[in-house]
């Protein structure tokens, strides 16, 4: 086994001894975010940038999620609905349902969800 | 900081790891960085596999890296197609690695999937085997195992822009 990095065209023993080495192309070690700025010309940086947005929104994604599931289980008409059906209907009041309503609408919305066991559309609210 | 990723890949017997390369250039040899010119695909047969790797080569303060998506954007040359071992359901989990081959050995390393077009909606290269493991220190994704086939009535010189991502949690 070996390690060649194909900046420098150097070969190493082990992958230990390629991540220590500074690359002769770049002045820089492997591990160094310079490194790779050196050889993508910056754009490794703003890969990395936007790595970071999309692990910070499933981050918060992840902890609303948590969330949600830590909420009783809610029975209407009978029967309780599922996690998705929770957050699908939380997803609709949140964005098309008036804040000052939303309690009222939202349990004419369940009901409604429930009962008919499909999607409403947004004129079927009872706002 | 961020963490630093490179793409690298692996080559012949004895497993030779070339770091950071700069293409994905299919062909007739088993080489990274490989001339396509100098080694094109002779129409009726297939490229070597390419057994490429996200590495992880520091984590620059942050905690996890994971959600490896890999895809292509533009299309190929007709009688041709494009296969890979990446896939976001049914994973056929983590590879040992073997020297690459101009075989069809698909149905050994699970490359049976038409590399995908867009972005995938989740990963579709596995960490440890799983499509939702992650890093939290240097090291590797499993391997990205892909080949070009053709038919006899295949044309050379085809170029694809090949994509990788990944996300990253400070």
């Amino acid at each position: 086994m070996a390690d060649i990095c194909a900046a420098c065209k150097l070969e190493f023993e082990t992958e230990e001894t390629y991540l220590e080495h500074v690359c002769e192309s770049t002045g820089f070690s492997p591990t160094q975010v310079e490194h790779q700025d050196a050889l993508t010309g910056g754009n490794f940086s703003k890969v990395a940038e936007a790595a970071l947005e999309r692990g910070e929104e499933r981050l918060k994604e992840e902890e609303v999620k948590q969330e949600n599931e830590k909420l009783p289980l809610l029975k209407v008409s009978g029967r309780i609905i599922t996690k998705n059906e929770r957050e699908e209907i939380d997803s609709f009041i949140t964005t098309t349902i008036r804040a000052e309503t939303g309690d009222e609408a939202r349990e004419i919305f369940i009901k409604r969800y429930v009962t008919e066991n499909s999607r409403l559309i947004d004129s079927e609210i009872e706002k | 900081m961020a963490a630093t990723v490179e793409i690298c890949e692996s080559n012949g017997a004895g497993e030779t790891v070339t770091h950071n390369i700069t293409n994905t250039n299919w062909g007739s040899t088993d080489s990274a960085n490989l001339n396509a010119v100098s080694n094109p695909i002779t129409p009726g047969s297939n490229s070597y596999e390419k057994w490429q790797r996200l590495h992880v080569t520091a984590m620059g303060g942050s905690s996890r890296i994971d959600n490896v998506k890999r895809w292509r954007t533009g299309s190929l040359a007709a009688n041709s197609t494009h296969v890979t071992n990446a896939r976001t359901s049914s994973y056929g989990g983590a590879q040992s690695y073997a020297q690459p081959s101009a075989s069809d050995r698909s149905a050994t390393y699970g490359y049976t999937q038409s590399v995908v077009t867009s972005t995938p909606g989740s990963a579709n290269v596995g960490i440890a085997g799983s499509l939702s493991g992650s890093l939290t220190g240097t090291g590797y994704s499993d391997y990205s195992i892909e080949q070009i086939q053709t038919n006899v009535s295949a044309l050379v010189g085809t170029t694809v822009t090949d994509n990788w991502s990944y996300d990253e949690t400070a």
